[in-house]
């Protein structure tokens, strides 16, 4: 089917480049702000990350996180070695030493390794 | 299984720089307002007057002079396009709280897709009056809504009915299309303009009734597809849908100037050309694209013998280097020019395509020409678009600073 029966409607359309520049711009700001959205957790999903966290810090036994910053989604994987309640911190030890911070506020998975 | 109709909006700003005016400075409210350029600058129209000023017999379009003749107390305010493209994406956030599916048409006017929302917002009348009731509230502009199956159900019903009745609202449907449009005059149908309207009259069609009663097969012979679109409008169908995500490609860019005055030296004209080439390159190389075909348009300066001429050319290969791209604007000019005085012009470059996709030459002087032209871009961007320009944009003539810092021709 032709464009012209398909789209009239954008074949005549009348936008000023800074118009269409600013929708562009507001477009790409709504795609990242989904991409970006934290996913929200039900009470279950909650509990059994909760869960997983406990016997993962007690045991000394490695974790896998999920987590979503700004930069996009990071994944870690390593032993907890605590939390920082005041702070909102995980800290967690990966397999070659280093000591790594989490925001807990980030994490958006948790599952033992 | 029946099909669920479509449920599109279209909402239409009442006087809308007028309105954004008069929501800036509300001393300005209920009296007689027009929005209007720089006579000096041939920009002297009517680009908006408030319900108070066509009381008065105001109309958009109209010179100045007229308007101050009319209604001597009338106010006069001078554009300011930046404040209309923010308010106009204000409103198109509002509706996006209805609708992902919105589609801006143009500064004034945004299609939304509304199927499947009867649950939320209830009937469309309804939910038009939320519409209307938070634009107003948010940005002190009044809208009218238009509603259809389609988009084009949509626009006939804003244009022709919701703009005239007092509760600013019209629904048309497949039902009823044929019994409230066809008595209309066929110039009151999307799509047809008055060279159109001419050819219709001259085959006795005067309303859209009549339109509607010819042969499609007839009009698609005669008018090519045009003929058939206006076959199917006149009908009240139409294919088209609110898609924001195929709005956002561009497949063209360009750029058109009314002069400040009436142009006949060739290096004058030659001078404004190479200014704006190098403008819509700019823009084509901001979206990471090249053109691969020239668009030329002048027009002459006589009103009564009306001049000039409009004509394309396909490049030799995608670029958007204004060297390589005003080469052909050259030509054309100089191909098709009769050397009438010209009042305004007009570039535009189409058929983009994604930046070095299509770039096959190993000539290392467009290399260079590149590296150029993305040097200027990038010093444009940090210091403004006067920081860096051609030594011939200084000549008599010369257009490029005096346009640096509008918007459509008009005050930013």
């Amino acid at each position: 089917m032709s464009k012209k029966l398909t789209g009239q409607f954008l074949c005549s359309r009348m936008m000023l480049p800074e118009h269409c520049s600013g929708l562009q711009k507001h477009a790409d700001q709504l795609d990242w702000d989904e991409a970006h959205r934290h996913p929200e957790l039900d009470e279950q999903r909650q509990e059994e990350m909760q869960q997983s966290f406990e016997q993962a810090l007690a045991g000394q036994t490695a974790l896998e996180i999920t987590t979503l910053t700004n930069q996009g989604y990071r994944f870690y994987s390593g032993i907890p070695l605590r939390i920082d309640q005041a702070y909102g911190l995980v800290y967690l030890r990966e397999r070659e030493g280093k000591l790594i911070k989490i925001k807990a506020r980030e994490v958006t998975g948790l599952k033992p390794a | 299984m029946q099909v669920k109709k479509k449920v599109i909006f279209l909402a239409d700003m009442e006087s809308f720089y007028a309105s954004v005016e008069a929501a800036r400075n509300p001393s300005l409210r209920g009296k007689p307002l027009v929005v209007c350029g720089d006579p000096k600058l041939r920009h002297g129209i009517i680009l908006a007057a408030s319900p108070e000023a066509k009381a008065h017999g105001i109309k958009t379009g109209q010179p100045a002079w007229e308007a101050k003749r009319m209604c001597p107390w009338v106010v006069f305010t001078h554009p300011r396009m930046q404040s209309y493209i923010n308010c106009s994406m204000q409103i198109t956030r509002i509706f996006e709280q209805f609708t992902d599916r919105v589609l801006p048409y143009s500064i004034d006017e945004q299609f939304l897709d509304l199927t499947g929302m009867e649950n939320i917002y209830g009937p469309p009348r309804q939910a038009a009056a939320a519409l209307m009731e938070r634009v107003w509230r948010e940005t002190g502009v009044r809208c009218r809504v238009g509603v259809g199956e389609n988009l084009l159900q949509a626009k006939m019903a804003c244009d022709c009915f919701a703009k005239k009745v007092a509760d600013r609202f019209f629904e048309l449907s497949s039902d009823n299309y044929a019994v409230y449009t066809w008595s209309l005059p066929v110039k009151a149908l999307f799509g047809v303009g008055h060279r159109m309207e001419r050819n219709f009259n001259r085959i006795g069609v005067r309303t859209i009734g009549h339109l509607a009663g010819l042969s499609r097969d007839m009009l698609r012979r005669r008018w090519g597809i045009n003929g058939e679109v206006l076959w199917l409008n006149a009908h009240g169908i139409d294919y088209s849908t609110v898609d924001p995500a195929a709005a956002r490609e561009q497949k063209g860019v360009g750029h058109m100037a009314t002069l400040p005055r009436d142009y006949r030296k060739q290096e004058e004209i030659e001078l404004v050309l190479r200014e704006m080439t190098a403008e819509v390159c700019a823009r084509v190389r901001r979206q990471g694209k090249i053109g691969s075909t020239v668009h030329l348009y002048c027009k002459g300066a006589d009103f009564d013998y009306p001049t000039g001429f409009s004509r394309q050319k396909k490049l030799p290969e995608p670029t958007a280097s204004p060297a390589e791209v005003y080469l052909m604007v050259e030509l054309l000019f100089r191909k098709y020019w009769d050397r009438m005085p010209i009042r305004a012009v007009g570039i535009s470059l189409t058929g983009l395509t994604v930046y070095r996709q299509l770039r096959l030459s190993f000539d290392s002087r467009y290399e260079t020409e590149e590296a150029l032209a993305a040097t200027v871009d990038m010093v444009r961007e940090r210091f403004g678009k006067t920081s860096l320009f051609s030594a011939s944009s200084l000549k008599p003539g010369a257009q490029f600073l005096q346009r640096a810092g509008m918007i459509g021709g008009h005050d930013a």
